[in-house]
């Protein structure tokens, strides 16, 4: 009973696009960060030398610095490099990996549970990253070797940042928008004008009242043309009692839990720039697969099966039950007795019970041979086999 | 993927060059800055100050030490300093160049690659997302992810997961279980075959009930491992106690493995090669853990395995099918699928009963019915067809035969 279902492996390998993007976003932001210090440090090493080495002046000490940085920028460089050449790695292993079950056509293929079970450890690593379950996701991808194939790293990084959002500073957030600064901006990020805002509120927490106004007349009014409304509100907080207000505008933006919304929206913001969806793939495709497998007899006493996803109501069983069920437009009987889906070659048979049982379960269940007493399995009446008659399946 | 691939491989390639490159460059950049200081340190070497000054000096700038520009007459400099300079930042501004270039390039190859990716792959799965499914219940999910790592044998795994998301404790039957499955695979692995004989021996009627082959398997493995240790006499007086009892279910199995004893002492290297080899063991441990799993009633299966395999299945119809939707209705909110997803054979655990004449679905109030001819129909369709007439003919909608409407019996699937 060979499974020749068909598998739209294209539309399949279209969602597979974060897996390709993570590491290229990573090259793109290393091949910037790398040009970065070449400008930077080249620059520096012009006018130092053009301050120190005047034609006239010649300090060793100020020379020392300039060979310092040279060679520091080449361990710059060279870090950078291992950490592209890590990202090339694993391009070529998820290309490899895609490349390897690009040609599948049916679920008979032996790679299609090798990509399916892959797919499912790929997908609980995603979910438990999501969840900062960081531990549990770095031991699963150690014990399935595909260390290569998620997204361990980015996920560090995110934290990193997070973390730094989670003690009051936006310096890391506003470094990261720096070095993606033209991916965010193709994804219309609002982010580093929000990181900013919030720098100006610390200001005006502290009641750093002019530092406050020149963070804003420097910073905030990049944005004027997007943002005007929320600059308004911000330079309004200038004139405000801080600790006693009362207008919930202004309460909401002094409120701590802004820094809760700062990480959702960087969070929102990194899955955005990486194509990943914005809720854990792992959910989708159990939505997708809990509604195909959904009867209206899963969980029915005496119509349980164990090993069907739905009848579990312990667990997945009860996350199905929002889901619509499956539509079928065929009939497809399955036999009790041998668990197999009854066709042709071993037809369904009606005990005079209205029972219905494959051949080859009835031969089987028959003792004594050919005609001998069959025992209905689920109601115990007992009957000859030559009683049992063929049920045709339109 | 065969237009992103040579990209790709552009990219690495060049990825590769700027490396190389940029470290040679910055390795010869330091070198030559280090000769030059080298040359100005030699021709201040006479002089008592770091600093090395022209004779036409100005008098010096304020930051320097007071000591520096004390002997402005010193031994001329046998090197031209406006020249090393000039020399520098040429120097300087060559090797800025050679860095910047090949990672212009590789800024190049990504550039490309990107289009290609995005080329290549371009499916939003965002609009097929519905938060309603899993609001408030998303421990179920967590639940049955820690059940899949309890299943797996994947025990310290469970227990990072379970501190690290605060669960709850989960049944610790099912842990204390799975620990004794996979104490016994364990064993078995390391040639022990000691636990796992227990085990059958403690079961051995529920064992039998289930017609399991376990023992069979376990025994003439056993048997295997004597003949190739060499111990042929006493494999044979084993076999001659054991394998009796097996007769009747595996017979030609058993003459065949006798048959072994004749290649005993090169076995590997003989017809009966697989009897020995690593698939055999890993066929006894998928009974062991089969037998095992349907004795204490548990899924045979990984229940996320089929749910996940079944629904990335489904995926691509659904993402044409979201695509069709109106936006702002999730493609859940309905009781019964628009459109048929793909299922394979081997995960249909119920029957399905489509009525050939509404196409509805068979459910208890609208159970399926047979008529005399074989062919089935919906009982709803029956009574319409018959107006209620319980003695009135109706002919089958897929053969020449009638049947009178009472003789239609109900069907249990
Ligand atoms: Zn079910
Ligand atoms: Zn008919």
């Amino acid at each position: 009973m060979a499974d020749r279902v068909k598998i739209n492996t294209e539309s399949l390998l279209n969602i597979e696009l974060p897996f390709i993007k993570v590491p290229y976003e990573q090259l793109r932001r290393l091949n910037k960060l790398c040009q970065k210090h070449i400008e930077r440090d080249g620059a520096y090493l012009h006018t130092a030398l053009d301050k120190s080495l005047t034609p006239t002046e010649a300090r060793l000490a100020d020379l020392d610095a300039i060979i310092a940085r040279a060679a520091g920028l080449q361990v710059k460089l060279t870090d950078l490099h291992a950490q592209e050449a890590s990202y090339v790695a694993s391009s070529r292993a998820r290309l490899d990996y895609l490349q390897h079950v690009a040609d599948m056509a049916t679920a008979d293929d032996p790679r299609w549970r090798e990509y399916t079970q892959g797919r499912l450890v790929r997908m609980t690593i995603d979910y438990l990253l999501r969840k900062n379950c960081v531990a549990a996701a770095r031991l699963l991808a150690q014990e399935t070797g595909l260390e290569a194939l998620v997204d361990l790293a980015l996920f560090d990084e995110m934290q990193r940042i997070e973390a730094g959002l989670a003690r009051g500073s936006c310096a890391e957030g506003l470094q990261w928008c720096s070095e993606n600064r033209s991916a965010l901006k193709k994804i219309k990020s609002r982010l580093e004008f929000f990181l900013r805002l919030q720098e100006y509120i610390e200001l005006i927490k502290q009641r750093k009242y002019m530092d406050a106004h020149a963070y804003a007349r420097k910073w905030l009014v990049l944005w004027r043309d997007e943002h005007m409304q929320e600059i308004e509100h911000a330079m309004g907080l200038l004139a405000c009692p801080v600790a006693t207000t009362t207008c919930r505008l202004y309460q909401a933006m002094l409120a701590p839990e802004q820094w809760q919304v700062l990480r959702d929206e960087f969070r929102a913001n990194c899955y955005a720039l990486h194509s990943m969806a914005e809720q854990a793939p792992l959910v989708l495709t159990l939505q997708a697969g809990l509604t195909a497998l959904k009867t209206p007899h899963c969980g029915h006493p005496g119509d349980i099966h164990v090993n069907c996803p739905v009848c579990r109501t312990q667990t997945l069983g009860t996350l199905a039950q929002r889901l619509p069920q499956a539509q079928h437009v065929n009939s497809t009987l399955v036999c009790r007795v041998t668990g197999r889906v009854m066709d042709d070659n071993n037809p369904p048979m009606v005990l005079p019970n209205g029972f219905v049982y494959s051949r080859d379960a009835l031969q089987e269940l028959a003792q004594n041979g050919d005609d001998g007493p069959i025992t209905c399995p689920r109601t115990g009446a007992v009957f000859r086999l030559s009683q049992a008659r063929k049920v045709f399946v339109t | 993927m065969d237009k992103i691939l040579p990209e790709f491989e552009k990219v690495a390639k060049r990825q590769k060059i700027a490396a190389r490159e940029s470290d040679k460059t910055l390795h010869d950049l330091v070198a030559q800055l280090k000769q030059a200081r080298a040359r100005l340190a030699a021709s201040a070497s006479s002089s008592s100050s770091s600093s090395v000054s022209a004779s036409t000096a100005p008098p010096p700038p304020p930051t320097q030490d007071a000591g520096a520009s004390a002997d402005a007459s010193s031994p001329l400099p046998p090197v031209d300093i406006a020249v090393v300079v000039a020399e520098l930042q040429k120097i300087v501004k060559d090797a800025m160049a050679k860095l910047q270039e090949p990672h212009k390039e590789v800024q190049a190859g990504l550039y490309k690659y990107g289009r290609a990716i995005e080329k290549r792959f371009k499916t939003d799965v965002n609009a097929l997302w519905d938060p309603d499914v899993l609001r408030e219940r998303s421990d179920l999910l967590d639940l049955a992810i820690a059940q899949t790592f309890v299943r797996e044998g994947r025990f310290a795994l469970h227990d990072t997961f379970q501190r690290e998301a605060s669960l709850a404790p989960s049944a610790a039957d099912d842990r204390a279980l799975f620990e004794g499955l996979f104490r016994m695979l364990g064993a078995l692995k390391a040639g022990d075959l000691e636990p796992a004989w227990q085990w059958v021996a403690q079961h051995s009627d529920a064992l039998a009930a289930l017609q399991s082959t376990l023992a069979y398997r376990l025994v003439s493995w056993q048997y295997m491992t004597l003949l190739q240790a060499g111990a042929w006499e006493p494999a044979v007086t084993y076999a001659r106690q054991q394998f009796p009892r097996f007769r009747d279910a595996h017979g030609d199995a058993i003459q065949r493995l006798m048959g072994a004893v004749l290649y005993r002492d090169r076995l590997a290297q003989s017809p009966y090669a697989d009897l020995v080899g690593p698939e055999r063991l890993a066929q006894i441990t998928e009974t062991l853990t089969r037998d095992f799993c349907r004795l204490h009633q548990l899924p045979t299966e990984s229940l996320l395995e089929t749910a996940a395999m079944v629904g990335t299945l489904a995926l691509p119809t659904l993402i044409k099918m979201a695509s069709v939707l109106k936006p702002g209705v999730a493609w859940t909110q309905t009781s019964e699928m628009s459109v048929e997803l793909p299922l394979i054979n081997r995960v249909r655990y119920h029957s399905t009963f489509v009525c050939p004449v509404s196409k509805e679905q068979g459910t208890d109030a609208n159970p399926p019915m047979l008529l005399t001819c074989g062919h089935m129909i919906a009982r709803e369709s029956l009574n319409r067809i018959s107006k209620g007439q319980m003695n009135s003919k109706i002919k089958c909608t897929y053969c020449p035969g009638e049947t009178i409407a009472s003789q239609a019996q109900q069907l249990y699937f």
